[in-house]
C-alpha cells in the first residue's frame, strides 16, 4: 500500500498508539491558562459595550478605581500611549481597509462586547465588581446588522467610505451567459449559513508577565507560540527575542486562537503599563459575545447542466459578514470561491466574493473557514438532481474526477493530484448499501416515517503553505543516554502531535517509541514555525520530523560504521539496537553511539562534528489535497420537526495515516461541529445588534445523544511528501453540513420544499411543513 | 455574585424560623446560584434546607408523598414512581442532565424561574425582574415564550417538565408557613403573570414547600412527550403530558397537561371534555387542538409553537390511544 517503505526499525506509523498526553490530561494534571500562577499576578476584566453602535458620551472610572483591591482601570487613552498596532501581520491583506480603533474603544463603540476599559485587580471577582462600578453613557445609533444592511448603511468604521472589507471576482466572462442561456437545465438558489462560535472548552486567555529588562513572557491559550510571539512583537514594536510565548495545554482552538486578538493585546498592554503580570481568562459570556464568530455567510449559486446532466457552468456570488473587528482583513474564507469547483469537471466558472463590516463581533476563521463552498455545491447538486429527476449519486458519478483523471486542472486553476474523490464516493456508497436503504425508505414512508440519505464529496486543501506558513521545523537530538528529545514548531490544542510526531521519529530513527519525547509550545525554543492552522501539522511537522530524523540516522550509521569498521549502508538500527549486516558478532546500541558522540570524540570519524543532533526546516508543497465522501441516514419526525441521525459513514483519503485513532478523532470532532451547525448552533443577533445567544443554554451544542457512531472507511493515496501524509483537521467540519442537509432534504422530499438555510431546528422544519 | 451569609437548617422548623427572618431557601442551588451569579437574585442570607429531613418518599394512603428535598434523580428512579406514576419519571428524565438531576430537588424544581433571556440580562427591560420596567421580549426575540396565559406585562413560560406531569397527575403541593400548613393543588400553584409577573407562584413570604402528594394511581397509559432543539439537556419548546384510559375503543378518562406553551404549566378541562367518551381519530385530535389553542397568541418568533403544539398533541394522543 505504502509507497514510502522505511528502511529501518519497527513500524510505528499507522498504529493506533495510545496518546502520550492522555493519562496526564485525563487525570487532571494539564496546565491550562487558569492553572498558571505567576508571583504578583493581577487579574483583568473588561468593561464592554452593551450597545452595538454609539458614541461614548461619558466614561467615569472613579468609583471603580477606588474599590479596594483594584490596581488600575485603563481606558483607551492609557493604552494608546504604547502605540500598539494590533493589525494582523500574517493575514491582513495589503491595501484592504482596516478598522482604526485602538485596543479599547476611543470615542465610539462598534459592537456589543466592544472593550471600553480594562480593570486590573487582585482577584477576578474584585475586577468584575469594579467593572460594574464603571459608568458609561452612550448615544446609541442604528447598528449595521447583517450583510444586506452592510451594503446600504453608513460605515461601521467612520473613517472608511463604506462597509466593504474586500471584493474579488473572476473577471468578465460574457460567454458564460450564453452557456446558461442555452443550457438544458439551470438550477439556482441561495444558501445561507448561520453564525457560529468556535466554542473551545477553554476560552481565550493569557498571562502576560513583563519583566524589568523589557522582556515579556506570555502564557497563552494559543495555536502557535511562535506565530503569537511574532504578532505580539510586531504589534508592540519589540525585538523577537524580547517576547517569549509559552503554551502548555490548550483546551481547543479551532481557529479562535490562531493569533492574539485585540482583547489579548489590551491585556498585554495593560500588563506593560502596570509593570505587573496580568491574567485574563475570558468567561463564557465574553467568549460568546466578543470571542469571534464565523459562518455568517451566504452564497448564491447557479448551475447549468446539459441534457445528459453533465455540468456546463457555475456562476456564484459569495458574501461574508466580517463583524466589526475581524481577525484580519483577509480570511481563509477567501478560499470559498476558488474551492467551489471541488472534485468535479466544471468547464466554465464565474464568481464574485465580498466581505462586509457589521456592528457585530469579528470574524475569526473557524475549522474549515471556506466550508460554504462544499456546503453550497453539494446541497445544490441534490437540489439539481431532484429538479432534473436524476438520482443524486448518479449525477455526481457523471461529473466527478477519479484517480485516472489526474492531474486535473479545475476551473479555478487548482491542479488536482493524488486524490481519490470517485473512489471514496464508491466506498461510501457501498458501505451504505443504497438499494437496501431505498427499500427501507419506501417502506417507512408507507408508515408515515420519513428517512433520508445524504451524501457529499469534498476536497480539503491542507497545509496551504504561503508566507509565514511556508515552513516548519524540527530539532531532534539523541541525548547522551540514548533517549530522544525532539523540539518541533507544531503545537497541539488536542491534536496529539507529541504522539504522532514521536511515532514518526521513532520509526525513522529505529528507536523504541517510549524513548522519544516531543517538546513543543515555547517560542523561545528552536526557530519560527506556524503551529496549528490550516490542517498542516502532520504534513509540515511530519515532514520536518522525517527529514531531521533521517539526518540523524545517517550520522548514527556513520559513527557506527567508523567504530565497527563497516560501511554506513551495512548499519541497521532497530528498536535502539545496532547491528551490522555481515558481522553478526557486533551488537551495539543507539545509547552507545550517543556516548561516543558526546564524550569520545576520538572514536568519531575525524571530520565529524560532535554530538548527536539535527535540525531541519521543511518546506511542504504549496498545498496538499485530501478528500472525503460522507454519507448519512437520518429520520425526520414530521410531527415535531426533530431530526435523528441513524447512520454516518465517513469515507476519507488522507494519505498515510500516522495514528488512525488520532485521525478518526479529528474527523469525528469536525463532524460533530458540523452537525451542531446544521441543527442547533446559532449566534443570533436581534435588529438592535444585541447578541441573543449568551449562555450555553441559548447556544446549543450537540450532546452525545445527538451524534451518531461514525463508521470510518479509510483509503490511502499517499501525497508526494516524504511520509505520504495529508492533513485531516478541517474536512469533517466542512463535509458534514451538506451530508446532513442532503439527508434531511431527501427525507422531506415528498413535501417538495427546499431546506437550505441553517439551522434546521424543529421550529423551522415545522413552520416549513405547515406552509 | 454579591457576598452572602449561609446557614444550614437541621429541621423544617429551623428552616421556617430562618425564612421568617427574611432568609432565602436554597435547596439544590441549581437555579438560585445561577441567578445569584448574574445578580438577578441578590439575597443577603441563605438558609440551606438540604438537611431538614424532607428528603423521603413515603406512601400516603393510596398515593405517595414526595418530600420537597427528594432529588429529581431519586424521584425518577423510585420503583413506586416508575411503576404507578411513570409519567412523572419520564418528565423528570426528559429534563436537565444527570448531574443537575442529582442535585435539583422537587421543591426547587417547582420554583425554578423562567428561562426568558431578557430576564437574565440586567441591561434589558423586564417586568418580572424589575416591576414596571417593561417587557423586552414582547417585541424582541421570543422564540421560547408562551402563547397561552400571557399578559401585557409578561409572556414568559414556566420552563420545567416535572410540574407538567404533576399537573396531569392531580398532585398537591404541601407547605408550611407563618400561617400554618396549606395544601395547594398543582393547578393553583403557579400564577399567570397578570399585572404582577414578579411572583411566579402563590407561595407567601416565609412559606416552605415540604412535600408533593400524588393521589392514587389511575392505571392509565402515561406518556410525556417533549419537543426540544436537541436530544437532551434542553428545555422544551413544547411538551405534552397525557394520562389516559381506553374502554371499548373509546377514551374513558383523560388528563392532559402542556409545558412551555403557557406562562404556567397548562391544563384545560375543555380539551379533556372534547376527548372523553369519543373514539380516537385524527379529526378528534385536531378538534382537541383547536379547543386548546383557540385563545393562543404568538408574538412573532414563537408563532411556531401553535402548530407545533397541535402536532405534538395529535402525535401523543395517537400514541396513547393506539391499541
Ligand atoms: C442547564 C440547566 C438545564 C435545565 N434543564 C431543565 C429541563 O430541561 N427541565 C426542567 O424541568 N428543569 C431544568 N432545569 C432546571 C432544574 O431542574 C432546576 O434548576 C432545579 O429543579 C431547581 O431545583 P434546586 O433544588 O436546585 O433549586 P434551588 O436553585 O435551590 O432553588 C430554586 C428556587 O426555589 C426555592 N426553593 C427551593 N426549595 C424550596 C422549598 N422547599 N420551598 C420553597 N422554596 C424553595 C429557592 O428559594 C429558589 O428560589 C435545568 C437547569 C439548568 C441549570
Ligand atoms: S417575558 Fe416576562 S420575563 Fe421576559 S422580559 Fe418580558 S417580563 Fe421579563
Amino acid at each position: 500500500m505504502s509507497e514510502h517503505p522505511i528502511a529501518t526499525g519497527a513500524r510505528f506509523v499507522g498504529k493506533r498508539i495510545q496518546r502520550k498526553e492522555d493519562r496526564r490530561l485525563l487525570t487532571g494534571r494539564g496546565t491550562y491558562i487558569d492553572d498558571v500562577v505567576v508571583a504578583g499576578m493581577l487579574h483583568a476584566a473588561f468593561v464592554r459595550s452593551n450597545v452595538a453602535r454609539g458614541q461614548i458620551l461619558r466614561l467615569d472610572i472613579a468609583q471603580a478605581r477606588a474599590l479596594p483591591g483594584v490596581f488600575a482601570v485603563y481606558i483607551a487613552a492609557d493604552l494608546d500611549q504604547l502605540g500598539c498596532q494590533p493589525g494582523n501581520p500574517v493575514f491582513d491583506m495589503p491595501g484592504c481597509p482596516s478598522p482604526d480603533n485602538g485596543l479599547l474603544a476611543r470615542t465610539d463603540v462598534r459592537f456589543v462586547g466592544d472593550p471600553v476599559a480594562i480593570v486590573l485587580a487582585t482577584t477576578r471577582a474584585i475586577a468584575e465588581d469594579a467593572v460594574a462600578l464603571v459608568e458609561v453613557d452612550y448615544r446609541a445609533e442604528a447598528p449595521v446588522i447583517g450583510i444586506a444592511a452592510a451594503q446600504t448603511m453608513p460605515p461601521v468604521h467612520p473613517h472608511l467610505p463604506d462597509n466593504l472589507v474586500n471584493a474579488m471576482d473572476s473577471g468578465r466572462d460574457d460567454e458564460i451567459d450564453a452557456i446558461f442561456a442555452s443550457a438544458a437545465h439551470v438550477v439556482e438558489d441561495t444558501i445561507r449559513n448561520c453564525r457560529q462560535a468556535h466554542m473551545p472548552m477553554e476560552t481565550r486567555g493569557l498571562v502576560a508577565a513583563p519583566d524589568g529588562t523589557g522582556e515579556l513572557t506570555v502564557h497563552a491559550a494559543c495555536q502557535s507560540p511562535h506565530l503569537s510571539a511574532l504578532h505580539i512583537a510586531t504589534a508592540f514594536n519589540m525585538n523577537q527575542h524580547q517576547v517569549r510565548v509559552i503554551g502548555k495545554d490548550v483546551g481547543g482552538g479551532f481557529g479562535l486562537k490562531m493569533s492574539p486578538q485585540r482583547d489579548d493585546m489590551a491585556v498585554i498592554a495593560a500588563a506593560i503599563l502596570a509593570g505587573r503580570p496580568v491574567k485574563w481568562i475570558e468567561d463564557r459570556l465574553e467568549n460568546l459575545i466578543a470571542g469571534g464568530q464565523s459562518r455568517e455567510d451566504q452564497m448564491s449559486v447557479r448551475l447549468a447542466f446539459d441534457a445528459d446532466h453533465r455540468l456546463l457552468a457555475a456562476d456564484v456570488e459569495y458574501d461574508c459578514d466580517f463583524g466589526a473587528y475581524p481577525y484580519a482583513t483577509q480570511s481563509s474564507a477567501s478560499l470559498v470561491t476558488p474551492m467551489f469547483p471541488g472534485p468535479y469537471r466544471l468547464p466554465r466558472y464565474r464568481w464574485k466574493a465580498k466581505g462586509w463590516y457589521t456592528n457585530t463581533s469579528g470574524l475569526v476563521p473557524y475549522r474549515g473557514p471556506w466550508m460554504l463552498e462544499m456546503f453550497a455545491r453539494e446541497a445544490m447538486f441534490d437540489v439539481a438532481a431532484r429538479e432534473m429527476g436524476a438520482d443524486s449519486i448518479e449525477l455526481r458519478r457523471k461529473n466527478i474526477i477519479g484517480k485516472p483523471d489526474q492531474p486535473f486542472q479545475t476551473a479555478a486553476g487548482f491542479v488536482l493530484a493524488d486524490i481519490s474523490p470517485r473512489e471514496t464516493m464508491e466506498l461510501a456508497v457501498s458501505a451504505i448499501d443504497v438499494p437496501a436503504f431505498r427499500r427501507d425508505q419506501a417502506h417507512a414512508r408507507e408508515q408515515g416515517r420519513y428517512l433520508g440519505l445524504g451524501l457529499a464529496n469534498g476536497i480539503e486543501p491542507t497545509t496551504v503553505s504561503f508566507g509565514y506558513f511556508a515552513s516548519d521545523m524540527a530539532h531532534v537530538r539523541i541525548e547522551a543516554n540514548g533517549r530522544v528529545t525532539a523540539m518541533t514548531t507544531t503545537f497541539s490544542q488536542g491534536h496529539g502531535t507529541v504522539t504522532s510526531l514521536a511515532q514518526v521519529i521513532a520509526e525513522r530513527l529505529g528507536v523504541p517509541f517510549e524513548d522519544v519525547t516531543v517538546v513543543e509550545g515555547d517560542s523561545s525554543q528552536i526557530g519560527f514555525g506556524s503551529g496549528a492552522g490550516g490542517s498542516r501539522q502532520a504534513v509540515a511537522g511530519g515532514g520536518a520530523a522525517i527529514k531531521a530524523s533521517d539526518l540523524l540516522r545517517e550520522k548514527i550509521q556513520r559513527i557506527a560504521a567508523h567504530a565497527y569498521n563497516a560501511s554506513p549502508e551495512a548499519v541497521r538500527i532497530e528498536n535502539g539496537v545496532i547491528t551490522i549486516e555481515g558481522a553478526p558478532e557486533v551488537r551495539s546500541s543507539v545509547a552507545e553511539i550517543a556516548q561516543i558522540a558526546y564524550v569520545a570524540p576520538d572514536r568519531l570519524p575525524h571530520d565529524m562534528e560532535m554530538g548527536l543532533e539535527s535540525q531541519y526546516r521543511y518546506r511542504p508543497p504549496p498545498m496538499v489535497l485530501a478528500n472525503a465522501t460522507h454519507a448519512c441516514i437520518c429520520e425526520v419526525d414530521v410531527e415535531t420537526g426533530k431530526v435523528s441521525i441513524l447512520r454516518w459513514v465517513a469515507g476519507s483519503d488522507c494519505g498515510e495515516l500516522i495514528n488512525p485513532a488520532i485521525v478518526e478523532g479529528q474527523i469525528a470532532g469536525g463532524v460533530v461541529q458540523g452537525i451542531g451547525g446544521v441543527l442547533f448552533e446559532h449566534l443570533r443577533y436581534d435588529e438592535d445588534g444585541q447578541p441573543l445567544a449568551v449562555t450555553l443554554k441559548d447556544y446549543l451544542l450537540p450532546t452525545g445523544l445527538d451524534v451518531p457512531r461514525i463508521e470510518y472507511q479509510h483509503m490511502c493515496t499517499p501525497s508526494s511528501t516524504p511520509g505520504g501524509f495529508k492533513g485531516v483537521g478541517e474536512g469533517g467540519a466542512m463535509i458534514s453540513p451538506p451530508t446532513l442537509v442532503n439527508a434531511i432534504a431527501d427525507a422531506l422530499a415528498p413535501f417538495g420544499k427546499r431546506w437550505l438555510n441553517m439551522p434546521l431546528s424543529p421550529d423551522r422544519i415545522v413552520c416549513a411543513l405547515e406552509q | 455574585m454579591k457576598p452572602f451569609a449561609l446557614d444550614h437548617a437541621a429541621s423544617p422548623d429551623a428552616a421556617l424560623a430562618a425564612l421568617g427572618k427574611g432568609a432565602t431557601a436554597i435547596a439544590g442551588g441549581t437555579n438560585l446560584i445561577d441567578l445569584m451569579k448574574l445578580q438577578i437574585a441578590t439575597p443577603e442570607r441563605l438558609v440551606s434546607i438540604r438537611r431538614t429531613g424532607l428528603d423521603r418518599i413515603a406512601p400516603d394512603g393510596d398515593g405517595l408523598r414526595i418530600g420537597a428535598l427528594v432529588t429529581n434523580a431519586d424521584c425518577a428512579a423510585d420503583p413506586r414512581v416508575r411503576q404507578d406514576w411513570p409519567l412523572l419519571s419520564q418528565a423528570i428524565l426528559a429534563g436537565a442532565s444527570p448531574q443537575l438531576r442529582n442535585r435539583a430537588t422537587t421543591g426547587g424544581n417547582l420554583c425554578q424561574r423562567t428561562r426568558c433571556g431578557y430576564f437574565y440580562d440586567t441591561t434589558q427591560a423586564c417586568n418580572k425582574r424589575e416591576a414596571g420596567s417593561g417587557c423586552a421580549a414582547r417585541d424582541g426575540f421570543n422564540r421560547i415564550h408562551a402563547v397561552l396565559g400571557t399578559s401585557d406585562a409578561c409572556i414568559a413560560t414556566y420552563p420545567g417538565d416535572m410540574a407538567v406531569a404533576l399537573l396531569a397527575l392531580d398532585a398537591v403541593v404541601l407547605t408550611q408557613g407563618p400561617y400554618g400548613p396549606r395544601q395547594i393543588p398543582l393547578a393553583m400553584f403557579h400564577r399567570e403573570p397578570g399585572d404582577d409577573p414578579t411572583r411566579d407562584n402563590v407561595l407567601q413570604p416565609g412559606e416552605l414547600i415540604t412535600a408533593v402528594r400524588l393521589p392514587a394511581p389511575t392505571g392509565g397509559r402515561q406518556i410525556y412527550r417533549k419537543v426540544r432543539d436537541r436530544a437532551s439537556y434542553a428545555f422544551a419548546l413544547v411538551s405534552v403530558a397525557v394520562d389516559l384510559t381506553m374502554e371499548e375503543g373509546r377514551i374513558a378518562r383523560c388528563a392532559l397537561a402542556f409545558g412551555s406553551l403557557g406562562t404556567v404549566p397548562w391544563r384545560d378541562p375543555a380539551v379533556e371534555e372534547v376527548l372523553i367518551g369519543q373514539e380516537p381519530s385524527p379529526a378528534l385530535f385536531a378538534r382537541a387542538a383547536e379547543v386548546l389553542l383557540h385563545h393562543a397568541r404568538g408574538f412573532g418568533a414563537n408563532d411556531f409553537k401553535i402548530p407545533l403544539a397541535a402536532r405534538a398533541l395529535a402525535a401523543t394522543l395517537a400514541q396513547a390511544t393506539k391499541v
